[in-house]
């Protein structure tokens, strides 16, 4: 098929949908079946319209028509019945308004002479019934093709059948509601029609009646693969496939000068430091870059690093647990960390924790987050990767999670009890944990008990009975960090890769769903297989993944290469964290930061306390550990940031700082070839090429001083876009 | 991302900043940072008709929530637990008075359109109120102020950052406060749309802005050197700059950062000392009267939403010795100097001008001669562009407990706003987690306060 323009997709959609083709025996129109997609289809329904909780113009239907008795009564029986007329069906608002005969907020949406229009109409005439016990149901949604390769600018027509329940199968390619995750690859129509616009991998998400199914579209790069280099481990084999699939060509691998920069500032949030690269360049072992891991994994600032990113994530925060109840959630932390704890026996520690927050710093998972609801959110987002968020007030669009799945997974936490020991200090303050003999959730809407289930449970997902345990808790905990939990490890596995190569095999990295699928499903299968395999070893998953080949790219990027970074064909640059690049200019300017109350040693990413008060950390976007969102922690750039080491007194006094490295370097009478050096490497992580150095030479020439000269040089280094990006 | 239902009428989101970098990375064809700025520049020139009349605006912002009964809604006839202290003068709009203590703006109140109808429901907490009355979406924190998991929506300077960019080689939105409060920031829309921080004292001697105005150990020469050697040395940048997204959004702030500190509108509005010293006296000596101040030499300037933020109006205990001795004396001067100044000028056409806090004060006096927090009554006060001036909207009871009649929400309020700004309030916007947002849930603009 040709390829079209986008506008005129659109108003295909509502002039010539396909006729209806239902064939019953039972007579109809049913509501479902005949009405709810034509809502669906034209919108109505929508979040930003009717759908609305608060509605439209004094009407409102059930968000994307999942509550039908609802929606039945919203047409039929509000408004004193004026929203129909089955004497006369045209004169109904329901349909003078989106046909534009009368004054609609929503605009036009329903031609008189659309499918859609004479489906509400007939069923208006016909008594407009409402939703029956006895109607038909949707069993299934079959889609073809589902796995589609497209050249670009080709375009392929979607067929969407719906199975009933009575044995009617229906073609509803005209009625569903299709999403493209990738509209810059593939675009699809209302009609179903989707079009190649360019190379890339792009899911089209097929919606009908409350079920969804994904489409896979591939559109090649293009027709010969270049030349993918040795494969270092298992990760390798799978991306290669990949790329030789779809017409992709690597980066070459990073030089060892990028590898020793990246490697740091990934696994120990620090900078190397002149003497570690002047070490590690000398080496001619051809097993460096994994000794270099290695030791990297066992460096205190491991310990250090990973606590900050697991404090910002369980939001460890002095506001909730107070400053005796941080330090001893921050001593637990840490010395998991340091043990490497099997990270399903750590996330156990935590959902198991009771007793004293004090004496057992776990116990902190039940300070942060208080009721069984927010416990809830926060072990499906963290531990499971899953946003539960949306299904607290409604059936969740794009997922199947329902408001019993979110109470169900609250009810795990019902019994919890804070209480004031008053053993220790903190007077007036709860600081203590136990189950209390009963405590129950409620359904806010039915205002039933509901009972405890695990996720998924009710798609038969994990079928087996919840067993009665004294702990309700320890049911969840089991069936949580199971190795054949089909989320806890896949959401370790894809956070960590995301953390690494900047962007999750799922993406973004804390949304695991059937509607948000992985582009490289094997791979993440085959990375979460190890690391179950593996007793959950952090280590081993980062040395896993440290020690591919894909890790080790170069940052280049060329046609042959995708730009979004959405198959890791090279290394994709990234602003360094906040509290990383405050370190990495103190370590580079050769100074310490004073924190207050702290001593002066105090790095930015030891610091537990997210309450801190730094204009440099607040800036360059340390999370405040309110939400349990990856997306919390600022990683973009903003005009503050650059002024501040643009243009900030205080990056001058580092700089002029009498102790610090330039004041060091000048007063040991050092040659300027070893001063340039050594600034290159504390910043740049590199040796200056030959002309660089002369440049550098003639630039100082124009100095009024040495020493100031020199610290023009340092400020433009910690200003150059190669220091502030990890690449 | 997908779409949440298929209305995708409200997402046709003109050139977003971020597409158009994406467009300048990705793109083979050599288009680079000065035509993104070019393309920006196409995209606002497709702006409704009332942000092309570049409409700028002053927020006075009464942290803490002043008094609305000691001040512009006060009830003389109420039993004198409520009525306070204060007599109330008469004022250049027949019928309408003003507390005794704001003898200057009594003189004003021709240039004022009064809202008495906004009132909201968060009475306790302060940041909570910050937030529905600077987003107008109500948002429930928990104590900390933060609140756990929730959307954090972005306020008026953030929105007009975003829709309305940059003029003049000066950052549209520039808030004056010793430190960013709550809220007064871009919120769900990331930090790109933050204001300009100007942290210090405009009434300190030697007043220069922090990071913006160039360091006294740096200056201007060794300022231009470096920038010519970062120029030259930073070729990494150079290099990615037009195929990663990330660093070449960074590199249009250098550009701007460089614009700003180098601009001579900049330098020149920064520098206060240059206002005649009878302009300065007039707006007060003392930090707000001399933000005020510098707000209106920002307008000027070329920037676009400028917040001035008072910090006293929390008024628990001491209410009235407290508004009579300090407060209400230091408002009235710099707030009827600004709209004196402004109205002379010729700059009241197109400059709004918000008089606002978080809420009003509770109408019975306490045991301590303070006033708590009190959502239910506020008065808002707008000033110029677009706006109906010498009028009162709204009215409270007679002890000023309730409005009387039905409330405007702070949705109204914000729909108000944005139509005074020129920004269209039915936008949709993306959360960083791809959730979709309306700019504004379905307020309806305040109609009696628009010309």
């Amino acid at each position: 098929m040709p390829s079209l323009p986008g506008r005129f997709w659109a108003s295909l959609a509502l002039v010539c949908a396909a006729p209806c083709s239902v064939h019953s025996q039972d007579a109809g129109p049913h509501f479902v079946r005949d009405v709810l997609p034509v809502l669906t289809k034209s919108g109505c329904n929508a979040g930003a319209c009717h759908g609305s909780f608060q509605g439209r113009g004094g009407f409102r239907l059930s968000l994307l028509g999942f509550d039908p008795q609802f929606d039945h009564a919203a047409l039929v029986a509000e408004a004193r019945g004026r929203r129909i007329f089955p004497a006369a069906p045209e004169h109904s608002l329901i349909l003078r308004k989106p046909a534009g005969l009368m004054a609609h907020g929503g605009g036009r949406r329903l031609p008189a002479d659309s499918d859609g229009y004479r489906r509400l109409q007939d069923w208006i005439a016909r008594g407009a019934p409402g939703p029956r016990g006895a109607d038909p149901r949707l069993t299934r949604l079959e889609i073809t093709p589902r796995d589609v390769e497209l050249q670009p600018g080709k375009a392929l027509a979607l067929k969407v059948q719906a199975h009933w329940s009575d044995n009617v199968t229906e073609d509803v390619t005209a009625w569903a509601v299709y999403d493209s995750t990738q509209e810059h690859v593939a675009a699809v129509s209302p009609r179903g029609d989707i079009e190649a616009k360019g190379p890339g991998r792009s899911a089209v998400m097929v919606r009908y009646l409350g079920q969804f199914a994904v489409v896979n579209v591939s559109v090649p790069y293009g027709t010969v693969a270049g030349p993918p280099g040795p494969r270092h481990n298992f990760i390798d084999g799978h991306l290669q496939a990949t790329w030789a699939k779809l017409g992709l060509s690597p980066a070459p691998l990073a030089g060892d000068a990028e590898f020793v920069r990246r490697v740091h500032l990934d696994l120990i949030g620090t900078l190397p430091t002149p003497d570690e690269i002047r070490a590690f360049n000398r080496s001619n072992d051809p097993d460096k870059r994994a000794k270099l891991i290695d030791h990297l994994l066992d460096r205190s600032e491991y310990v250090d690093y990973w606590a900050l990113k697991w404090g910002d994530l369980l939001r460890a925060h002095r506001r909730a647990l107070g400053e005796k109840g941080l330090a001893s959630f921050s001593a637990w932390l840490k010395s998991s960390l340091r043990g490497n704890k099997g990270m399903d026996q750590f996330v156990r520690e935590l959902l198991l924790a009771q007793g004293n927050l004090y004496a057992h710093g776990p116990v902190a998972f039940y300070f942060v987050d208080q009721t069984p609801e927010d416990l809830a959110e926060t072990t499906a987002q963290i531990f499971l990767g899953v946003r539960m968020q949306c299904a607290k007030c409604h059936h969740h669009p794009f997922e199947a999670w329902s408001q019993e799945d979110y109470y169900g997974l609250a009810a795990f936490f019902a019994r919890i009890e804070r209480k004031d020991t008053k053993e220790e200090g903190r007077y007036g303050g709860a600081q203590s944990i136990r189950l209390g003999a009963r405590g129950e959730v409620r359904h806010p809407g039915t205002g039933q008990v509901v009972a405890p289930r695990w996720l998924g449970q009710s798609l038969g997902q994990s079928g087996e009975k919840i067993p009665d345990t004294p702990d309700p808790r320890q049911p969840l905990a089991d069936w949580l960090t199971s190795g054949s939990n089909p989320y806890f490890a896949r959401n370790l596995v894809n956070r960590t890769w995301g953390y690494l190569l900047g962007r999750g095999l799922v993406e973004p990295i804390d949304d695991l769903r059937a509607t948000n699928p992985s582009a490289h499903p094997e791979l993440l299968e085959a990375l979460t297989k190890d690391f179950v395999a593996h007793g959950f070893d952090m280590k081993h998953l980062l040395r896993t993944i440290c020690n591919s080949r894909a890790y080790k790219l170069a940052s280049e990027l060329a046609p042959t290469r995708d730009a979004d970074g959405l198959f890791f064909t090279h290394r994709r640059p990234r602003r360094l964290p906040a509290e990383v690049l405050l370190d990495a200019v103190n370590q580079a300017a050769g100074v310490q930061e004073k924190f207050d109350k702290l001593p002066p040693e105090t790095r930015a990413i030891s610091l537990a306390d997210s309450s801190i008060s730094s204009y440099f950390l607040d800036t360059f976007g340390k999370p405040k550990r309110t939400t349990t969102c990856e997306c919390e922690r600022g990683d973009g750039s903003d005009l503050s940031q650059v002024l501040h080491l643009v243009n900030s007194d205080k990056l001058q006094q580092k700089l002029a700082d009498p102790n610090g490295r330039l004041a060091r370097l000048v007063n040991a009478k050092t040659s300027d070839a070893d001063m340039i050096e050594d600034l290159y490497l504390a910043t740049l992580s590199r040796t200056p090429t030959a002309q660089e150095q002369e440049t550098v030479r003639r630039l100082l020439a124009a100095a009024p001083s040495r020493r100031g000269g020199y610290e023009d040089l340092l400020w433009t280094l910690l200003n150059c876009a190669e220091f502030v990006f990890n690449h | 991302m997908f779409n949440l239902g298929s209305v995708k009428a409200r997402n046709c989101d003109g050139v977003s900043r971020r597409a158009l970098l994406r467009v300048g990375g990705l793109s083979l064809l050599g288009l680079n940072l000065p035509s993104v700025l070019a393309a920006q520049a196409r995209a606002q020139a497709r702006q409704p008709a009332a942000a092309r009349r570049d409409v700028n605006c002053i927020l006075l912002w009464m942290g803490g929530g002043a008094s609305n009964i000691d001040t512009f809604d006060m009830k003389p006839d109420a039993p004198a637990e409520y009525r306070g202290e204060f007599r109330q003068i008469a004022t250049n709009l027949p019928g309408v008075h003003v507390c005794e203590h704001l003898p200057r703006m009594s003189r004003h109140l021709d240039k004022i359109c009064q809202i008495r109808s906004i009132a909201h429901r968060e009475s306790g907490d302060h940041v909570a109120a910050v937030h529905y009355m600077l987003t107008g979406y109500p948002q429930r924190p928990d104590p900390s102020g933060q609140p756990a998991n929730s959307v954090i929506y972005p306020c008026y300077g953030s929105v007009v950052n975003r829709e309305l960019g940059w003029r003049n080689s000066l950052p549209p939105y520039v808030v004056l406060s010793g430190k960013l409060a709550p809220y007064t920031g871009a919120g769900y829309m990331g930090s790109a749309y933050n204001p300009l921080l100007v942290r210090n004292d405009p009434n300190a001697p030697h007043f220069a802005v922090e990071d913006v105005s160039i360091p006294t150990s740096v200056g201007v020469e060794r300022t231009a050197r470096r920038r010519r050697m970062l120029d030259e040395l930073d070729v990494w940048r150079r290099r990615h700059d037009r195929v990663a997204e990330a660093v070449g959004e960074r590199s249009q702030f250098y550009q701007q950062a460089y614009d700003l500190i180098t601009s001579p509108a900049a330098i020149r509005a920064f520098r206060i000392d240059d206002e005649p010293a009878r302009v300065r006296d007039r707006y007060g000596r003392h930090r707000y009267g001399q933000s005020a101040l510098l707000a209106r030499r920002l307008i000027e300037a070329g920037v676009r939403f400028v917040s001035v933020e008072t910090s006293w109006w929390d008024t628990h205990v001491n209410n009235f010795t407290d508004l009579k001795n300090s407060r209400l004396p230091n408002l009235d001067q710099f707030y009827s100097a600004l709209l004196e100044d402004l109205d002379q000028r010729g700059l009241l056409d197109n400059t709004l001008v918000i008089w606002m806090g978080e809420f009003g004060r509770t109408p019975t006096v306490n045991g301590q001669a303070g006033r708590d927090h009190w959502a239910y009554t506020n008065v808002v006060n707008l000033s110029g562009a677009g706006v109906r001036m010498g009028t009162v909207v709204g009215q409270t009871e007679r002890r000023c407990e309730r409005v009387a009649g039905t409330p405007h929400s702070t949705h109204d309020f914000a729909a108000t706003i944005y139509q005074l700004l020129g920004i269209d309030a039915t936008r949709e916007y993306r959360g960083p987690d791809g959730r979709p947002h309306l700019l504004n849930y379905h307020g309806t603009p305040i109609a009696q306060a628009l010309a």
